[in-house]
C-alpha cells in the first residue's frame, strides 16, 4: 500500500493486485475482523493508522484489484521471462495473470513491478507435526483476534520468533492454560543482544514487555534453549500430549532432558520463510539466507531484483515489521519511479538520503532479531525416519535419504525421486526444509544447493479460469 | 482439542446452520468453514483414502493448503479462507 501510494504521486498509473479480500495484509488483519472483541489499545491505533492509509489509496486513481491471485508474470507474447537474471531492456512490458474474482479480464500489462509477497510462519519437521492440533503461532493469532475462537484448553507454544510471546500472552488473556513457552534462544542470548538494539525503538519492546508480563504474572514458564521432540497423539484423534527438552547450542535435542505434557495444542514455528513462488518463477536469483535457513530473492540497494524492473519490499526481503516495509514500499516505488523515467535522478537523491537511514536502522533492529531466533541447524535432528518432510506428498525423511543415496545431488533430483514439493503448497514449506536435510546428510553448505524451478500456474486456479486464457498465452506455455 | 467459541464476540449475531456431511452444524456469519467445524468438535476436515495426513487448520491464511475441504460438492476448498453462508453443505470425506 505504502509503495502503490508513492507511486501514484507521480502521476503515473497504478495497479494494486492484493490477494486478499480486504487491504491491508497479516499487519493489520485483526483490525479488519467483523466478529471481534472489543479492541486493545494498541489495536486501536493500528486501526486509525489503517484508516488513514485506506483514505488516501480511495482518493487516490489506484486501481485496486481485490482477491486477485497472481498465477504467473510474463513477458508481453504470455512467454516466460528469460531465465537466471538476464538483464530486461528499458522497455520491457511485463503481463501479470491473475484469477480475478469478479472481473472477466484476468491479466495487466506493466512496465515495472513491485513485489510484495511477505511472509509464513515456516515449520521445522518433528515427529507428528502432521497431525491435527499442531499448528503456527500465526493460525492462533488469526483463529482468535479474527474468528474470536479459542483454538484449545491447553496449548504448548514453542519455536522461535516474535509471535511466540505475544500469542501466549492473548491466549492467556482468553483464559486458555498455556504450559509453557519453548524458545530456542538462550536467555543470556536474548538480553546481551536486547540492550545493543534497543534504541529508538522503545514501542516495540512496550508490545514485547506487555506480553511478558502477562506470562509472568500467571506463572507460565519461560524456557530458554528448548523445543518440542514430538507430538503425541494420532492423526485420527489429534493431539494429546508434547514430549520436549533442551537443545543445545546448535539445536541438537538433548533426549535425556526429554519432558511430557498433556496439551491439545502445540503451537510451533522456527521464524518465517518469504513467499518466493513470483520471484523463483520468474527467474529472479535467490540466496540462501542462514540466519532464516530459507531463500529469500536477491536485491540490489534500489530494492531491485535481479530481473531489470522487478522490485521487492516488505517482510519477503527481510522480516522487519510494519515500519521496515512501509519504508521499503517508498523506496521501491521511488526506484521504479527513476526507472520509468518519471523522477529525476535529482528527486531521487534527495529522497534518498532521508529513506535509506531510516531502512538501515530498521534492518539492524531486524538483524538483531534473527541473529536471536536464527534456525538452528540441529532442530533438523528431531525429526525422525518416518517423520514426513513434505505433508501434500507425504513425502518421509527416510525418502529423502534414500533419494541421496540413489544419487540425487540436489533439491531437483530429490523432486523427480520422491515427488517432494509437487503437492497442494507446491514446494512452500518444505523446500527449506528439504535442503537443511540434505545439508545435514550431505555435509554441503545450504547455500550450495540449487533451488529447483517452479513453473506457472504458482497457486492452483480453476481450470474453467484457464480455458479463459488461450488469448493470453499466445506462447505454448505449460499450464 | 475443543475449540470454543467466544460468546462475547457474537452477542449481536444470530447462528445459522450449515451441513456437514448430512448433519446440521451452527455457524455465525463472518465465521470461516475451519472455525464453524472446529467449534463443533471436528478437527479432520477431510480424510483421504490413501496414507496421506487427513486435512486440519495449519497456517489458517492460506498458503499451506492443508485444510482442503469439498464444499457444495467442490473439491479442494480452503476451510481456512472460505467464509461459511447458510445452507452450505460440506463434506469430510470423498
Amino acid at each position: 500500500m505504502a509503495a502503490a501510494l508513492q507511486a501514484a504521486s507521480a502521476g503515473i498509473s497504478v495497479a494494486l493486485l492484493d490477494e486478499g479480500s480486504q487491504l491491508g495484509g497479516h499487519f493489520y488483519k485483526s483490525s479488519l475482523s467483523n466478529i471481534a472483541l472489543p479492541l486493545s489499545s494498541t489495536q486501536r491505533l493500528k486501526q486509525i493508522e489503517f484508516q488513514s492509509l485506506l483514505e488516501a489509496i480511495q482518493k487516490s486513481d489506484i486501481k485496486i484489484y481485490q482477491g486477485a491471485r497472481v498465477w504467473g508474470i510474463f513477458d508481453r507474447e504470455g512467454k516466460t521471462l528469460t531465465l537466471n537474471g538476464d538483464s530486461s531492456p528499458q522497455n520491457q512490458i511485463f503481463r501479470i495473470g491473475f484469477e480475478p474474482i469478479i472481473d472477466s479480464q484476468g491479466w495487466i500489462e506493466t512496465r515495472s513491478i513491485i513485489i510484495a509477497t511477505g511472509v509464513f510462519d515456516r515449520p521445522i519437521p518433528f515427529p507428528g507435526w502432521e497431525m491435527p492440533g499442531v499448528v503456527t503461532p500465526g493460525a492462533v493469532q488469526i483463529q482468535l483476534e479474527k474468528q474470536a475462537l479459542i483454538p484449545g484448553q491447553r496449548v504448548i507454544i514453542a519455536g522461535s520468533g516474535p509471535l511466540q510471546l505475544v500469542v501466549a500472552a492473548e491466549l492467556i488473556r482468553c483464559g486458555v492454560e498455556v504450559v509453557a513457552v519453548l524458545d530456542t534462544s538462550a536467555l543470556f542470548d536474548a538480553w546481551q543482544r536486547m540492550f545493543a538494539a534497543m534504541g529508538g525503538l522503545k514501542t516495540r519492546f512496550s508490545e514485547g514487555f506487555h506480553a511478558l508480563l502477562t506470562i509472568m504474572r500467571k506463572g507460565v514458564p519461560i524456557l530458554f534453549r528448548h523445543a518440542v521432540f514430538k507430538a503425541l497423539g494420532s492423526n485420527e484423534r489429534g493431539v494429546q500430549g508434547v514430549v520436549y527438552g533442551r537443545i543445545d547450542q546448535m539445536g541438537n535435542p538433548v533426549y535425556q532432558t526429554a519432558r511430557e505434557a498433556q496439551v491439545d495444542v502445540i503451537c510451533c514455528a522456527y521464524g518465517f520463510s518469504p513467499s518466493i513462488s513470483l520471484t523463483l518463477h520468474m527467474g529472479c536469483r535467490h540466496v540462501f539466507d542462514p540466519l532464516i535457513g530459507a531463500w529469500k530473492p536477491f536485491y540490489d540497494e534500489k530494492l531491485q531484483t535481479s530481473v531489470a524492473g522487478v522490485f521487492v519490499a516488505g517482510d519477503v526481503t527481510t522480516v522487519g515489521g510494519k515500519p521496515l516495509a512501509q519504508l521499503q514500499g517508498r523506496w521501491a516505488a521511488i526506484s521504479a519511479l527513476q526507472r520509468l523515467g518519471a523522477w529525476s535522478e535529482e528527486q531521487v537523491r534527495r529522497e534518498r538520503s532521508k529513506i535509506i537511514s531510516a531502512i538501515r536502522r530498521e534492518e539492524k533492529f531486524a538483524q538483531w532479531l534473527w541473529q536471536r531466533y536464527r534456525v538452528l541447524p540441529g532442530l533438523f535432528q528431531i525429526a525422525e525416519e518416518e517423520t514426513l518432510v513434505c505433508r501434500c506428498e507425504a513425502v518421509r525423511v527416510a525418502d529423502v535419504r534414500l533419494a541421496l543415496e540413489d544419487g540425487s545431488y540436489d533439491l531437483f533430483g530429490i523432486k523427480l525421486r520422491t515427488r517432494l514439493g509437487m503437492g497442494q503448497c507446491q514446494g512452500r514449506y518444505c523446500f527449506s526444509n528439504a535442503a537443511m536435510l540434505i545439508s545435514l546428510y550431505s555435509g554441503r553448505n545450504a547455500s550450495e544447493i540449487d533451488l529447483p524451478t517452479i513453473r506457472p500456474p504458482i497457486v492452483p486456479v480453476r481450470l474453467g479460469y484457464l480455458a479463459t486464457c488461450r488469448q493470453f498465452l499466445t506462447h505454448n506455455e505449460e499450464v | 482439542m475443543i475449540a470454543i467459541r467466544i460468546a462475547q464476540a457474537r452477542a449481536d449475531k444470530e447462528p445459522f446452520e450449515i451441513e456437514v456431511d448430512g448433519k446440521k452444524v451452527p455457524a455465525y456469519a463472518g465465521e470461516t468453514v475451519s472455525t464453524a467445524l472446529q467449534a463443533a468438535g471436528i478437527q479432520i476436515f477431510f480424510r483421504q483414502e490413501n496414507s496421506y495426513p487427513p486435512s486440519k487448520l495449519f497456517c489458517g491464511m492460506g498458503t499451506c493448503r492443508q485444510c482442503l475441504i469439498m464444499i457444495d460438492d467442490q473439491i479442494s476448498c480452503l476451510a481456512c479462507q472460505t467464509l461459511v453462508y447458510p445452507g452450505m453443505k460440506v463434506r469430510t470425506s470423498p
